[in-house]
């Protein structure tokens, strides 16, 4: 093989490997990106448009839970709600005003309002829904609905 | 003096540090037994101190060390998992844990003494209040 030919199936193979762990990343991450639209108040600081709401589901038998990094809210500050068995989180994060009398050196935090959607794996009984937030992070509990818990049969 | 250029070498340096970088990666829904991660941050500047904000939702506050030394301040902490549990499977798995750390540089007129540490919703808020002769006075003009 000439060196030119080894040379070009090197760097094919860097792209290749390169663009398949952007894709595995696109795939995994794609999501937790989520756009914020600043309210009027905000709209001065010139904070990030973009930030990160990491979010986890995990699936046990009678409920599911998922969990979301939100940090800087109150719990005033969400709106949930379950549509077409997918859940919708809607916040404000609002920037607090003694920030806004100074001005940054740093601005990597993204305020104003933001929507996520997180696909559920099957059906949800709404109604029994629980929330909590601590820490940052909030927990959202969804117990199955009937029709899509497991069946236990008991033998007679 | 010769140099010897090596592009073969140099690629498949890349190329191996490519694979390790996207090997490493969980593949199935398997978290990573230590990573790290950068909290996204403010800086402010008021007349009266400096105001950092950071993110670290799901960081327990005894998890969190904050330091420092010759005008520089080192936040670190790590973020670890509370209730790991076997018997539920994860369909989604985003959030990072492990380690963070993150450093400022303060400015002369930061006064290193009296810096307080609190954290509110996920949210870690450091004030660094200006020393006395730092901030702006007013002077007001006598009329004769």
């Amino acid at each position: 093989m000439s060196t030119l030919n080894k040379i070009t199936n090197s760097v094919r193979e860097s792209l290749d490997v390169l663009a398949e762990g952007w894709q595995d990343l696109w795939h995994k991450a794609r999501h937790a990106i989520t756009h914020f639209t600043p309210t009027s108040d905000d709209e001065n600081t010139g904070g990030n448009r973009w930030g990160l709401l990491s979010a986890e589901l995990l699936e046990g038998r009678d409920e599911v839970t998922v969990s979301i990094e939100a940090p800087g809210l109150e719990k005033q500050d969400f709106e949930i709600f379950v549509d077409n068995q997918t859940l919708v989180i809607k916040g404000t994060k609002q920037s607090s005003t003694e920030r806004n009398e100074g001005h940054f050196h740093i601005s990597e935090r993204a305020y104003g309002r933001f929507e996520r959607l997180v696909p559920l794996p099957c059906e949800v009984d709404e109604g029994e829904t629980r929330a909590i937030y601590k820490g940052g992070v909030l927990t959202i509990v969804l117990p199955k609905s009937k029709e899509a818990q497991p069946r236990i049969i008991s033998i007679s | 003096m010769t140099y010897q250029i090596s592009p073969f070498s140099t690629l498949n340096q890349f190329n191996r540090e490519l694979n390790r970088l996207f090997d490493d990666r969980p593949n199935t829904q398997r978290r990573p037994t230590s990573t790290s991660w950068t909290p996204q941050v403010d800086v402010a500047e008021t007349e009266e101190s400096f105001e950092v904000a950071a993110d670290i939702p799901g960081v327990n506050p005894e998890d969190i060390e904050i330091s420092l030394h010759n005008g520089l301040l080192t936040i670190r902490g790590e973020r670890k998992y509370d209730n790991e549990s076997s018997s539920a499977s994860y369909s989604r798995r985003e959030r990072l844990l492990g380690t963070f750390s993150r450093q400022f540089n303060l400015p002369d007129s930061a006064d290193q003494e009296t810096v307080t540490a609190k954290t509110n919703n996920g949210v870690l808020e450091i004030t660094i209040p200006k020393a006395k002769k730092a901030r702006p006075i007013s002077i007001t003009v006598q009329g004769e």
